[in-house]
């Protein structure tokens, strides 16, 4: 049962990723977004069934309250208050993308990340894939020219260093992890207010078009 | 206790600027609790010594490392307050701004200095990663303060580019704390130096190069320094001053304890050809900015990208150098907190942050010229100034080792010297464009001067008199790397 719901976590959590590097509408990045941190959950879920730690299962609640239920929500209104809809665009095509996302899935199976893949010997595959994702989100980050994906791509690489932490044993305590919890609770208040001054000010969410800082 | 009522007072004193309507209140406030703030400090510092490391609720450690930082960053904090007092006085004066502004100001950049006192000496490197996440957070919002186009564009990109530095910061935290599986609870800074041996050597590498990119980001490491010359350009300049004056020496000293932790692990030379790669191909980078620069408070920002890679020279050539560039710290600190002033006091007078349209500035506001003159002849390593001296110390260290490396640095000092005197020169040096002429000639107030002056005076000193307790501190520090 637990290595089931493992493993239906972890595939969500990539799916979510490899849709968030295809998808063209904002709507569908925050739904995916929702989705990759719902994975999140059943990842931690699994853990709690391992553990039966109970500050554990507060951190659970937290992360669903704040990354799947809050932050969609977050963005979401901020999509219907400025009524943006198809601004996820990318420097690179979907064919391009796919094949840089290949390349990463590579680069981390490569004798390079050997010992890091390692650190968890019975849930080496689990470690790789959480390294995958740590570097598919940089690339999401690099590759999108929307504010709001930007955004997400932070939240994905959070997301994804947490899960890092879980297979490889390293998550922290209770304390820090509500430590960084919040910490991403302000960050996103802030990323939300600043993608509104944003496209307040330069009636788009395209950071291609911000120029105005060049001398 | 002595460090809880530091934080307690900057917390007050956010709370006031935010609830109390009266702006006099919130200055009065910012204040005191930044004068607290560095008397305490001071006080701390006098008793390191031989009291030992100042321990607070088990979770935060005033060592001879943090304590350095602490009070560079007190005393930077409290001039900037000063300054700050006087310098939205006058912009609101100008309806730049207006009392909320000035309230909002002084809540965020209370809340900042909480944090970056909570950052420096927090005992367990994940508080500290969250407390210098938390700075981020404080600060963005100040970098946007005006409001603009341009301003909100700066905030994005630091807001963005910090996001992604920190969190691979966190992945290699979450790295180095792998040697702690199987012991019981938070891992402190000792406990991960004194383990460190237990630590894969490649996975310590790549945890390093990790921290490394992220820390490097917050301290302005080329290339992952794209954020800070827009920040510094559009931050009002007390904010600048506080960046480039107590943000990054925090910033660097969290590195350099990752930095022992992965010497432990690995030997020293890993980390120093990182610091030697990343430090010089900062100052190169900053070098040619700076000759083409066209704003002056991005070129000073510039110049602490510049400043970053000689201290990360210092500590990668190790012995003297190290010595050097704790001291070079401070210097940069003071000096570039003090020009930072003066650039206020220009774009208060011409409006302008552009160096082509600031000139005649000696005859126009004389002692703010004369200040940013002798900062940028301090800055660049001029003698009677510290900074000749640390310079130089850096290339002695590093000669025997790696003399392409410091000869490289020194000519890249040159290069600097020759854009900063050629952009300082043309606006002060200069005689007043016709569009000048109009500029009421002036000064803006004494307090718009006392803080630069101040500062400078203390780099002087510094430079001729080093209190014992300062030098058994930067001693304490030197013997550990």
């Amino acid at each position: 049962m637990n290595e089931i719901l493992l493993q239906l976590g972890m595939a969500v959590f990539c799916l979510a990723a490899v849709g968030l590097h295809v998808v063209r509408k904002n709507s569908n990045e925050v739904f995916l977004y929702g989705a990759q941190s719902l994975a999140l959950v059943a990842v931690l879920v699994e853990a709690f069934l391992k553990t039966n730690s109970l500050p554990l299962l507060l951190i659970i609640v937290v992360t669903l309250a704040v990354k799947v239920i809050a932050a969609p929500l977050f963005f979401s209104d901020l999509l219907k208050r400025h009524d943006i809809k198809f601004e996820a665009s990318s420097y690179a095509s979907t064919p391009v993308a796919l094949f840089v996302l290949a390349c990463l899935l590579l680069f981390v199976n490569s004798s390079i990340f050997a010992p890091l893949v390692g650190l968890s010997g019975a849930e080496s595959v689990y470690v790789a894939f959480a390294l995958w994702l740590v570097f598919a989100s940089v690339f999401l980050m690099v590759n999108r020219k929307g504010a709001l994906s930007q955004a997400i791509g932070v939240l994905s690489l959070e997301n994804s260093i947490v899960a890092f932490g879980i297979f490889t044993g390293l998550e922290q305590s209770a304390a820090l992890q509500l430590g960084i919890m919040f910490d991403v609770v302000v960050w996103l208040i802030v990323a939300s207010v600043m993608v509104s001054m944003v496209y307040k000010h330069t009636g788009s969410l395209d950071v291609t078009k911000m120029k105005d800082l060049r001398d | 206790m002595i460090f809880g009522s530091i934080i307690f007072g900057f917390i007050i004193a956010a709370a006031v600027a935010h609830f109390a309507k009266h702006q006099r209140l919130s200055e009065f406030m910012a204040v005191i609790a930044s004068g607290w703030s560095l008397a305490s400090t001071l006080f701390l510092a006098l008793h390191i010594k031989n009291d030992g490391p100042y321990k607070f609720i088990n979770l935060f450690t005033v060592d001879s490392l943090s304590m350095l930082v602490t009070l560079i960053a007190a005393c930077v904090a409290f001039f900037s307050v000063v300054y700050a007092v006087v310098y939205f006085r006058k912009e609101a004066e100008k309806n730049i701004i207006g009392q909320s502004r000035v309230r909002q100001y002084f809540t965020l950049s209370n809340l900042f200095l909480a944090v970056l006192f909570l950052a420096a000496t927090a005992d367990n490197p994940v508080l500290a990663w969250i407390f210098l996440e938390a700075t981020t957070l404080s600060s963005i919002f100040l970098i946007s303060y005006y409001s603009k186009r341009s301003t909100i564009e700066a905030a994005w990109k630091a807001l963005i580019i910090n996001a992604i530095g920190l969190l691979l910061a966190f992945l290699g935290t979450l790295l180095f704390l792998s040697v702690s599986s199987g012991l019981d609870g938070i891992m402190n800074w000792n406990q991960l130096l004194a383990n460190a041996a237990q630590l894969n050597p490649v996975i310590a590498k790549i945890a390093f190069a990790f921290v490394l990119i992220g820390y490097g980001v917050k301290i302005g490491f080329a290339p992952m320094h794209t954020w800070k010359p827009d920040a510094y350009g559009k931050a009002p300049a007390p904010l600048a001053a506080l960046f480039s004056g107590a943000l990054l020496p925090v910033a660097f000293a969290l590195l350099l304890r990752f930095k022992l932790v992965t010497d432990a692990a690995v030997g020293s030379s890993y980390s120093n050809t990182l610091f030697i790669i990343f430090g010089l191909f900062s100052i190169f980078v900053a070098a040619f900015c700076i000759l083409t620069a066209q704003n002056y408070k991005r070129m000073l920002a510039y110049s602490s990208i510049e400043h970053a890679g000689i201290m990360a020279l210092g500590f990668a050539f190790g012995g003297i150098g190290v010595f050097a560039a704790l001291l070079h710290m401070i210097y940069h600190s003071l000096i570039k907190s003090a020009m930072f002033f003066a650039t206020g006091n220009i774009l208060i007078k011409y409006h302008t942050a552009k160096i082509a349209k600031v000139s005649g500035a000696l005859s126009i506001i004389p002692i703010t010229s004369v200040i940013l003159l002798v900062g940028l002849f301090a800055i660049t390593g001029f003698p009677p100034f510290g900074m000749f001296l640390t310079e130089v110390s850096i290339a002695s260290a590093g000669i025997g080792g790696s003399p392409v490396i410091a000869v490289l640095m020194l000519i890249l000092i040159a290069v600097v010297f020759i854009g900063l005197f050629r952009q300082v020169s043309a606006m002060v040096l200069s005689s007043a464009k016709l569009a000048d002429k109009t500029v009421r000639p002036g000064e803006n107030g004494a307090w718009l001067l006392i803080p630069s002056v101040g500062l400078l005076l203390m780099a002087l000193v510094l430079t001729f008199y080093m209190p014992d307790f300062l030098h058994s501190i930067i001693n304490d520090i030197t013997t550990r790397f």
